[in-house]
């Protein structure tokens, strides 16, 4: 061996023996820890790229403060399995969940916290996964109930909303904000659909007078468009058109306030016991066969939401409020042809907003209904549009056409008793694909592309596109994690609260959602005035993973039993002597080899 | 001709059995599926009562065992009641058979089309064997093969479409359009056919088109093709009329195996183009877990495979003479 190749050797002995133990000591400091707490299993829906994305960063944020999550994705009716039904209330390994990614969209129309934050509503009995049981919350909703004074109701609803963010059964994460595909001339379009009247929908460089027709692509055929009977979103844009209810949801255009307002009922006047109300009808309001609405009209409506076999999924609220049918036959008084009295079994403050939906609660014609027994209305033509008979309504259009899986033609009524339509004809045509759907309005096949074809990371793109609008708006609802109160780890209030601080929201909204989602949800839609807590919601929680850390320190969780501070420093001592001795040990075999080795070649 | 209607006799015993068999697998797989059809039907609607509940399970009979839901369901299929949806309130005899002209326009014309292009190019590929025409549709086959038809159905909305205009991007027809004169509705028609007919045949005739290919060049090199050479008959003759016949053989397998399959609807093409026929339904309904529509959907695919498979060994008993029917 030359002195080169000594001196060769000696570096790389040297290099190796110190920079190993050296790098072992960086590489551990960077990885988060090498136990965990406990593992928690979060499960999703399979096919949406977002919750992947949200589920991803969960796993990475929880393993920072020495939680281990696994992943598990379930196709949709799977998945409801798993939270809601066979599942509920059981641990992952029973078939359960620990903790779920899951929304909820809601409606504007009134605050219904019963059925995911009250402990009777515990699935799957109700809607409320978490197993989360708090008296003082159940006594807020329920006082809330109990009286028809928005104020009062308001109060109590943000105080609601104050206990379950301390208590956060729930990680609220963000508001879901979703888009609209326009035709750019379209204006006055309201994205919120229980507030949309598209009989009030502008078209720019139009007049009334001109013959003007429109296409709103919609996801799949409708199904119970007659009234009263349960609708999904498909149904419901296109016979909100066809009926009236007795009273409406409001928007004020300017301070985006709800409020009820007169429809069908031209007033309202709830007694001051609260134990009846008296609705007044406008004398003009015409079905589109011509006949005259009147209250007998009104209390078939009303009748058939409390009675058992009809179907309809309003059942609980109007029973609750005015007694099952059969059990209290005359809570709906008809006083005479234009007055109905509505008697109150018990204060029920969602019956009025219930009664302002315009599909469900639009009303009914007694003169082709009232001789149907209600089980059979749901194969009524009504309801079916068989035969090329379509249903008779009072709304502001009429359907016109219907070719099954392809469209819906809808016209305007010309004997409307509101504001006449502007745009003459909406054609609701069916484009499943959401990129083909997306396609025909670029390429203006298409006017209107409901916000459930629109995927949220073709927004960007959009907005660059000169033939389309895109209008985004935040939906009433709310998206984030929810826990199993069950699970023993989960049941701590301070390890609810230092996941829910190790989540980066304003990083998902920034960057999984690229901003299509807003800081600030609670269990109250932020578009609900009333009732909405500005201080309590998703907004006010920073990323904290410091804070996080003591939480779970609170919850007598010890970080040195993950990764102990004196036996990594111990460890890194251990590797790095034992590398100063294997260099040691080589650097002294090199030279005493070495120069052995050197006289024998030479000789 | 006695052997044949016997064995038609035979044949159509043995489907019988058959049938029950995959009405069965067909009925457990539907009923094995998780989640619940009645939670699908509200909708993941809140406010809703166990009573509600309750109340729609027995209106369709969901709360009964199942074997007697399956004894209710056969007994109904064979007096050809294919039950009701309870989804869109609908016989399901009504909702397929709306739909089901849908498909077979589109469908069967599109495997027309592909026959006439795979078999006629196939047999020239054959003929050309290693040419530059064979290298050629060979690569474009092996493109169009492994090329996935909805991604082609999106491609060819965005460029022809979108792009340049030529074709609308989706649907049946134009709406909000009366058409004064019959001839005008149909050349409106044929334009929104055109494209998901087109990747259709495209995407079916590829695999024709190997397969027609192969057999022929198969068939080309056997025995009975140099003794006909030998005899001095004419190239015409020879390629056409007995290479060629033996060549058909697969193929009509393969044509009339995908014709049962394709009468239950082109699933993707009819999503991507928004084409009302079964294929969409099936998807519709099975998001919404319509057990009764898709036991029928299903029922009609197997009916159609299996009608399809006796046609084809009865069409083979005469294309091959060294096949005789027992």
């Amino acid at each position: 061996m030359t002195r080169v190749q000594q001196w060769v050797a000696l570096v790389l002995v040297w290099a190796l023996s110190l920079g190993v133990p050296l790098a072992g000591t960086v590489g551990a400091q960077e990885e988060a820890f090498e136990r965990y707490f406990f593992t928690l299993h979060l499960v999703y829906r399979s096919d949406d790229l977002t919750d992947d994305a949200i589920a991803k960063i969960t796993k990475q944020e929880l393993a920072k403060i020495g939680i281990n999550v696994e992943l598990h994705t379930y196709e949709w009716g799977a998945l409801l399995d798993r939270i809601f039904f066979a599942g509920a209330q059981k641990l992952f390994e029973e078939g359960g969940q620990d903790m779920h990614i899951c929304y909820w969209i809601y409606d504007v129309a009134d605050v219904d916290p019963r059925s995911v934050w009250h402990s009777a509503a515990i699935s799957p009995a109700g809607y409320q996964p978490y197993v989360y049981k708090s008296g003082i919350v159940d006594a807020l909703i329920e006082a809330a109930e109990e009286t028809f004074d928005l104020e009062v109701r308001g109060e109590l609803y943000r105080k609601m909303q104050e206990e379950i963010y301390k208590d956060h059964p729930y990680a609220f994460l963000y508001i879901p904000k979703f888009a609209y595909v326009l035709n750019p001339n379209i204006e006055n379009f309201e994205p919120i659909e229980s507030l949309r009247q598209l009989s009030q929908v502008r078209v720019k460089g139009k007049t009334a007078a001109d013959d003007v027709q429109l296409v709103f692509q919609t996801g799949a055929e409708v199904k119970n468009i007659g009234p009263i009977l349960p609708k999904d979103t498909w149904t419901m844009i296109v016979a909100q058109n066809l009926y009236n209810p007795l009273i409406r949801l409001h928007k004020d255009p300017v301070t985006g306030e709800l409020s009820l307002a007169p429809d069908v009922a031209e007033s309202w006047e709830i007694a001051p016991d609260g134990k009846t109300i008296t609705f007044r009808l406008r004398r003009d309001v015409k079905f589109h066969d011509g006949t005259p609405l009147t209250a007998r009209d009104v209390k078939l409506t009303i009748d058939a939401h409390r009675a058992k076999d009809t179907g309809s999924v309003r059942y609980s609220i109007v029973a609750t409020a005015l007694g099952d049918l059969d059990e209290n036959p005359g809570a709906v008084e008809i006083v005479d042809d234009y007055t109905v009295v509505l008697h109150i079994k018990k204060p029920y403050a969602p019956l009025l907003s219930t009664l302002a939906d315009p599909t469900e609660f639009g009303i009914a014609p007694y003169h082709i209904w009232g001789q149907v027994p209600r089980s059979e209305w749901i194969n009524h033509w009504m309801n079916t549009g068989a035969d090329g008979r379509y249903p008779i309504g009072t709304g502001p259009y009429k359907i016109v056409r219907w070719v099954k899986d392809e469209f819906i033609e809808i016209q305007a009524n010309t004997d409307f008793h509101g504001e006449k339509a502007f745009v003459d004809r909406w054609i609701f045509r069916i484009i499943p694909e959401r990129s083909t759907a997306i396609a025909a309005a670029e390429k203006g096949e298409v006017d209107v592309v409901h916000y459930q074809s629109v995927p949220p990371a073709d927004v960007e793109r959009l907005q660059k596109v000169p033939q389309v609008k895109v209008l985004t708006y935040l939906h009433p609802g709310f998206n984030g994690i929810g826990f199993n109160l069950n699970h023993p780890a989960l049941n701590n209030v301070n390890v609810r609260w230092a996941i829910s601080y190790a989540l980066p929201r304003q990083h998902i909204i920034d960057n999984i959602l690229k901003g299509m989602g807003a800081p600030g949800a609670g269990p109250v839609p932020v578009q609900v005035t009333w009732a909405y807590n500005k201080e309590y919601n998703s907004g006010t929680i920073p990323y904290d993973l410091e804070k996080a850390r003591q939480l779970m320190e609170q919850a007598g969780y010890r970080y040195e039993y993950l990764r102990p501070a004196a036996e990594a420093r111990g460890f890194a001592m251990g590797t790095f002597i034992g590398g100063l001795v294997v260099g040691a040990v080589l650097t002294l075999a090199i030279l005493i080899f070495g120069r052995r080795r050197a006289p024998a070649v030479n000789a | 001709m006695e052997g044949l209607r016997s064995y038609l006799i035979r044949r159509v015993l043995i489907m019988v059995p058959m049938f029950f068999g995959i009405a069965l697998v067909v009925f457990l797989l539907m009923h094995l599926a998780p989640g619940d059809p009645v939670q699908i039907m509200l909708g993941g609607r809140v406010q809703v009562t166990e009573e509600v509940i309750r109340n729609i399970r027995t209106r369709y009979g969901l709360d009964q065992p199942l074997l007697v839901q399956y004894w209710r369901w056969v007994t109904n299929l064979l007096q050809g009641d294919l039950g009701f949806s309870y989804v869109s309130n609908q016989p399901v005899a009504a909702l397929i058979g709306a739909r089901f002209w849908k498909t077979v326009q589109l469908t069967l014309t599109a495997q027309v089309l592909a026959v006439a292009m795979a078999v006629p190019l196939g047999v020239m590929a054959a003929l050309r064997y290693r040419s530059w025409t064979d290298n050629l549709l060979s690569g474009l086959s092996l493109f169009g093969y492994s090329m996935p038809s909805f991604w082609l159905g999106l491609m060819l909305v965005w460029l022809i479409a979108l792009k340049l205009g030529l074709l609308p991007s989706s649907g049946a027809r134009t709406v909000g359009v009366a058409f004064a004169a019959p001839w005008a509705a149909l050349v409106d028609q044929l334009k929104y056919m055109l494209m998901p007919v087109g990747v259709l045949a495209f995407n079916q005739s590829t695999f024709l088109f190997r397969l027609t290919r192969s057999s022929m060049l198969d068939a080309l090199k056997q025995d009975y093709v140099r003794t006909a050479r030998s005899k001095g008959l004419a190239e015409r003759v020879v390629v056409y009329r007995h290479a060629l016949r033996t060549a058909l053989l697969p193929l009509v397998t393969t044509i009339g195996l995908n014709l049962g399959y394709l009468l239950s609807g082109a699933v993707l093409i009819e999503t991507v183009f928004a084409w009302p026929g079964i294929g969409r339904l099936t998807v519709a309904m099975a998001l919404q877990r319509d057990y009764p529509t898709l036991m029928g959907i299903y029922m009609l695919l197997a009916v159609s495979m299996l009608v399809a498979t006796l046609l084809t060994d009865v069409l083979y008993s005469f294309i091959d003479p060294r096949v005789k029917l027992k």
